[in-house]
């Protein structure tokens, strides 16, 4: 319960409103002032099913972050074609994969450096705690 | 602080007597980092039993349901349950860090950021050892002693 509200809700909600950001600026780019309310259930349970990636990944011992930021951004984005296909959420076609992919990208990152940001502030906390002892 | 340390040969036992007003965060901490002295824990090497002091043991852990023992250079087995071990050495500088390990923060050096909202912790001989997330706020309160 406290990794559901600690990490899994947080993660959801800037994941689903940042790909909303994103989505919504590439329509209306290119020309589809319109979003379905269907697509936008499909996207939340996308982003449910990549919570559900990122617990299994847990735990697979990674021998480095890095390691592991490639390994789940390899899994995720092979996810996010094939339900892209499925769900027909963007016509497959050079221009339209090279920005959906650049969205997916700079959400994933921003997901990422907020954790590890967390984690960071988290591990200097000790740290201090650890050099006054 | 005052210390006075009294050495006499007709002493048959060590003795440590604090006397304070009144026992904060501090002396707390003194006092658990005293009271890994006085107790050690049965192990095994190479045949042989050994009693172990507490303060030499840097972490310990369970591997395929066997419970190792790790000092500076050596690695002894115990045949108490990690679960048993955790009872037995409370309110002393060892805290449980995984499912699998417990960790002498007397020897901590250091900790980062891992992998999935876990933290790598480094000891002062070296070795690492993951920090699993549900322990983390356990080993703060252990830290703020």
């Amino acid at each position: 319960m406290k990794q559901l509200l600690k990490i899994y809700l947080p993660s959801t909600c800037i994941t689903f409103t940042l790909s909303l950001l994103g989505t919504s600026i590439l329509n209306l780019i290119n020309g589809f002032p319109y979003q379905s309310n269907g697509w936008i259930l499909l996207l939340f349970g996308f982003i449910v099913v990549i919570d559900l990636i990122d617990y299994g990944l847990s735990f697979i011992d990674f021998y480095s972050y890095k390691t592991y930021f490639v390994v789940e951004l390899i899994v995720t984005y092979l996810l996010m074609l094939i339900a892209g296909f499925w769900g027909n959420w963007f016509s497959f076609t050079a221009s339209s994969i090279i920005s959906v992919s650049v969205v997916f990208l700079i959400v994933y990152c921003c997901v990422h450096g907020y954790f590890y940001k967390r984690a960071r502030v988290e591990a200097e906390e000790i740290n201090s705690l650890i050099n006054n002892s | 602080m005052k210390l006075i340390i009294n050495q006499d040969t007709h002493i048959k036992e060590t003795e440590i007597v604090i006397n304070c007003s009144y026992v904060d965060n501090r002396l707390e901490k003194l006092n658990n980092y005293i009271r890994q002295y006085t107790f050690s824990l049965e192990c095994e090497s190479d045949g042989s039993i050994y009693q172990l002091p507490l303060e030499e043991i840097f972490y310990m852990e369970t591997v395929d349901g066997k419970t190792f023992l790790y000092t500076q250079d050596h690695t002894y087995s115990c045949r108490q349950s990690l679960t048993t071990l955790e009872d037995k050495v409370r309110n002393t500088p060892l805290i449980r860090i995984s499912k699998s390990c417990i960790l002498n923060v007397s020897h901590l050096k250091c900790v980062a950021p891992f992998v999935n909202h876990r933290l790598k912790a480094e000891l002062t001989n070296g070795e690492h050892l993951i920090i699993s997330r549900n322990y983390i706020d356990a080993l703060k309160a252990q830290l703020r002693k």
